[in-house]
């Protein structure tokens, strides 16, 4: 009895088939293959565009900060030169003053 | 042959998992039969096996990455059917509710290929209770042992046995009282 009760329940229960049309069914529900795509290629590029941003910035960055070191290496030298130039004339004036008293 | 054909799944497989829609769909094609015929002996309604298919596959279609075989894409698919069906059926308890099956059908033949003994059968699985008829559908349709449906279905193998065994002594007893004599 039970062995023919369970060769009828594997008649009974077989899988029927959904139909040819079914799988164009399920692969028109499927996300968009192109809106995925488009959003995979625009987080790329936000992400490069940021990094390429990132890498210009902190090179201009490095450009001023060399810039101004150049400046102000250019006003210390200026102003050494003009320290010299005038103990200089010091000296010259001196010298022209102790020969007009003479 | 066997061999080969599950060579070629596995292929379809990763073929599907870097992003191959084409092998995706041969997938779909190779399983439909199996998702949407344990979908519609667990919910006995062809609309709602259809939805609950394609809702299978779409899950399918975002769990492919954690798929590691063809075997493995074969489980992963009975489990997500049944428990899909199971939760469908507690929901929508009145929608498919157990039929009074005994008013539907005369009493049963001895033959087994009889359509009136397989409808009668088909009634007696969907007035089981969900969990004992996804056991009944796993041991009859996909042909599991009671471990594999133990696995699939996240329970004691004793349960599923028991299960069994009480589903197959509710079918026998119906037939029993149907041709006039005593349950055994």
């Amino acid at each position: 009895m039970t062995e023919q009760l369970e060769e009828a329940l594997r008649r009974s229960l077989r899988a029927d088939d959904p139909g040819e049309l079914f799988t164009r069914r399920v692969m028109q529900r499927l996300p968009r293959e192109n809106h995925a795509a488009a959003r995979r290629w625009l987080a790329w590029a936000t992400g490069l565009a940021a990094s390429l941003l990132l890498v210009f910035g902190i090179r201009q960055q490095v450009l001023e900060q060399r810039e101004q070191a150049a400046g102000l290496r250019a006003k210390q030298e200026l102003l050494e030169a003009l320290r010299v130039t005038s103990g200089k004339l010091d000296l010259a004036y001196q010298a022209v003053d102790k020969e007009n008293e003479t | 042959m066997l061999l080969q054909a599950a060579n070629n799944e596995d292929e379809d497989l990763s073929r599907a998992q870097r992003g191959d829609r084409q092998a995706f769909a041969v997938l779909v094609r190779a399983h439909q039969r199996s998702v949407y015929g344990l979908a519609l002996r667990m919910l006995s309604r062809a609309d709602l096996a259809e939805e609950l298919a394609q809702d299978v596959f779409l899950k399918l279609f975002h769990a492919l990455r954690d798929l590691t075989s063809a075997a493995h894409l074969r489980f992963w698919l009975r489990r997500v059917t049944a428990n899909l069906a199971i939760d469908r059926l507690r929901q929508d308890a009145p929608l498919t509710a157990n039929t009074p099956f005994a008013e539907y059908e005369p009493a049963a033949p001895e033959n087994h290929d009889d359509p009136m003994l397989q409808k009668k059968l088909q009634r007696l699985v969907a007035g089981l209770a969900p969990q004992a008829r996804a056991v009944v559908l796993l041991r009859y349709q996909a042909d599991l042992d009671p471990l594999d449906i133990a696995e699939v279905l996240e329970m004691p193998v004793n349960t599923v046995k028991s299960h069994l065994k009480r589903s197959l002594d509710f079918m026998r007893e119906h037939f029993a009282v149907e041709r006039g004599g005593q349950p055994s």
